[in-house]
């Protein structure tokens, strides 16, 4: 088995399989064997699911040797953050050291759906408990240990998809699913170098997904090429009436979108409270864009309103709902880290009134952002204004200046607009910086393709960290 | 004490009531820390200027079998 194809991008591994070069069932065991092997190195796993994967890949390469070739991702290992329900026995723990046992008889809609196209589960990945719901302030918010960028040994993955980010950054999977609410899918991306994919809320099926935030939560791909997590998101996505807000149509993934120049509009103040290294990168993507006449790029200003107080409001009352039964029963006492502890409790102070406000000023960001980003294809901005902190400081303490703000992060997800993270560059400490493009409401095929003509001229999203090139 | 450090106080008091039976002291200290952030982001939302036409947004569907 060459040992090369732990980094080779989907699309291509999708060829070898489909023409016989590459085994199914060989591509599973390299997975397996590098999650066994390098996932403890970043705490990037919960569970390896051999005979799961391995009789997954059985039956896509005896299909395919058929003839009964199912698409791209047939054949292909994957993770999946350990959110998703999966059936047979494999535990669920949403990163809860209490819920360490926890099993479901069912496959989350997700995993349904990668199961019908062919692809091969090879491990549940680690995660920040309750995916960070319950409010945390330290990367070590997880009972497998905090989440390491493969990138720096002592820099934090990201979360609250933390391994979903590392697992692919060190090649122990083509590809990875994640979820975000708030930053977590486009933060570990950041964080581990990787291209992540937020789609546009009610893309894809949250069923078997532990409910958390129903009205920001959105699951999307992660892997090393913007086209990867295009080809993936296609696959997910999809309307399902067992959650209610999914929406019709799928999405048809166009890769052979004609290319032009694009129209970016640059988030006045999205770099302020950004790394130096983080905003320096940054402006040399930006020269590239238009170095290449790949995009012309102005500032753009929005509107003065309180993003951050809208996610967070909405965050803190949802989940006070969807955690109750846990809060209840003293289970939050149980959570890893301290701060999770009492995050957990004190959403319960959040008012109705205040709730209802949130929300009433939401519908105005909508409409606000709709009707700006409709001047451009996109917004451009860092994916995370930092690097990642290192995993044992608090995130307040970690950075010059204090806590970073994320206005661009808040405001994107208040209004449920798919984003594109790519990679940047290095930052301090050696550690990897990323830039997003973010769209109107189901413009995905119009990011994928800003995104690609970025990757078609640049290569940080082939590099690889230290130490896990076979 | 200004009426935001007021609304804190309450607000802790309720968190308390509800799960003080639950939590240690050190953690209570945290948890009223977080009453403080609460009250602390209702007066950013409280501050902008909304009108009646700004509804939530939230769609309300009636709801009966096989329709």
């Amino acid at each position: 088995m060459n040992a090369s194809l732990v980094f080779t991008p989907v699309r291509q591994l999708a060829e070898l399989v489909r023409t016989k070069q590459v085994s199914p069932v060989e591509l599973a065991k390299l997975s397996l064997d590098r999650l066994e092997k390098l996932g403890p190195k970043y705490n990037a796993v919960v569970t390896v699911t051999p005979e799961r994967a391995l009789d997954s890949a059985r039956k896509a390469e005896k299909d395919i040797s058929k003839g009964n070739y199912k698409g791209v991702l047939h054949g292909i290992p994957y993770g999946a953050k350990d959110i998703f329900a999966t059936a047979g026995g494999i535990p669920t723990t949403w990163g809860v050291a209490p819920l360490q046992k926890q099993v479901f008889d069912y496959d989350a809609a997700v995993i349904e759906r990668l199961d019908a196209a062919g692809a091969v589960l090879t491990a549940k990945l680690s995660m920040v408990e309750l995916a960070g719901g319950a409010g945390y302030r330290h990367p070590n918010a997880s009972f497998t240990g905090p989440g390491i960028s493969p990138w720096n040994l002592n820099g934090w993955s990201g979360g609250s998809s933390s391994g979903s980010g590392s697992a692919v950054s060190a090649g122990l999977v083509p590809f990875a699913i994640g979820t975000e609410t708030w930053g977590s899918i486009l933060c570990p991306s950041s964080y581990c170098g990787v291209s992540g994919l937020r789609p546009t809320y009610g893309r894809v099926s949250r069923y078997g997904c532990m409910p958390a935030v129903w009205s920001l939560d959105k699951i999307g791909p992660f892997a090393g090429s913007a086209d990867d997590c295009g080809l993936v998101l296609e696959a997910i996505s999809g309307f399902d009436p067992r959650d209610e807000g999914t929406t019709k149509p799928a999405f048809k993934f166009d890769s052979g979108s004609k290319k032009r120049r694009f129209n970016l509009g640059l988030l006045k103040g999205s770099m302020d409270s950004a790394d130096s290294g983080v905003k320096a990168n940054l402006e040399k993507a930006l020269g590239v864009l238009e170095g290449e006449s790949i995009a012309r790029i102005e500032e753009v200003a929005v509107p003065d309103l309180p993003y951050e107080a809208v996610i967070r409001t909405i965050m803190m009352s949802e989940t006070a709902s969807a955690y109750e039964d846990f809060a209840e029963a003293g289970l939050g006492t149980e959570l890893t880290a301290e701060s999770s502890r009492r995050g957990l409790y004190a959403r319960y102070a959040v008012l109705a009134g205040d709730y209802i406000r949130a929300l009433r000023i939401r519908r105005r960001i909508c409409h606000d952002i709709d009707a700006q980003l409709a001047k451009y294809d996109a917004f451009v901005g860092p994916s995370y204004p930092t690097v990642a902190p290192p995993i044992d400081r608090e995130f307040n303490t970690a950075f010059s200046g204090g806590k970073k703000r994320d206005i661009f992060g808040a405001l994107g997800n208040v209004a449920g607009l798919p984003a594109i993270g790519v990679p940047t560059g290095l930052g301090d400490r050696g550690l990897p910086t990323g830039m997003q493009f973010m769209g109107r409401v189901n413009s995905e095929n119009r990011i994928l393709a800003i995104a690609t003509a970025y990757q078609s001229v640049t290569g940080w999203h082939l590099k690889h960290p230290p130490g896990t090139l076979p | 004490m200004s009426r935001e450090q007021d609304e804190a106080r309450l607000l802790f008091e309720l968190l308390k009531a509800r799960y003080g039976h639950l939590l240690k002291p050190d953690q209570l200290e945290e948890v009223r820390k977080g009453a403080e952030q609460v009250a602390a982001t209702s007066q950013e939302l409280r501050a902008v200027k909304l009108g009646e036409n700004d509804g939530p947004g939230i769609v309300f569907e009636p709801y009966r079998k096989g329709r």
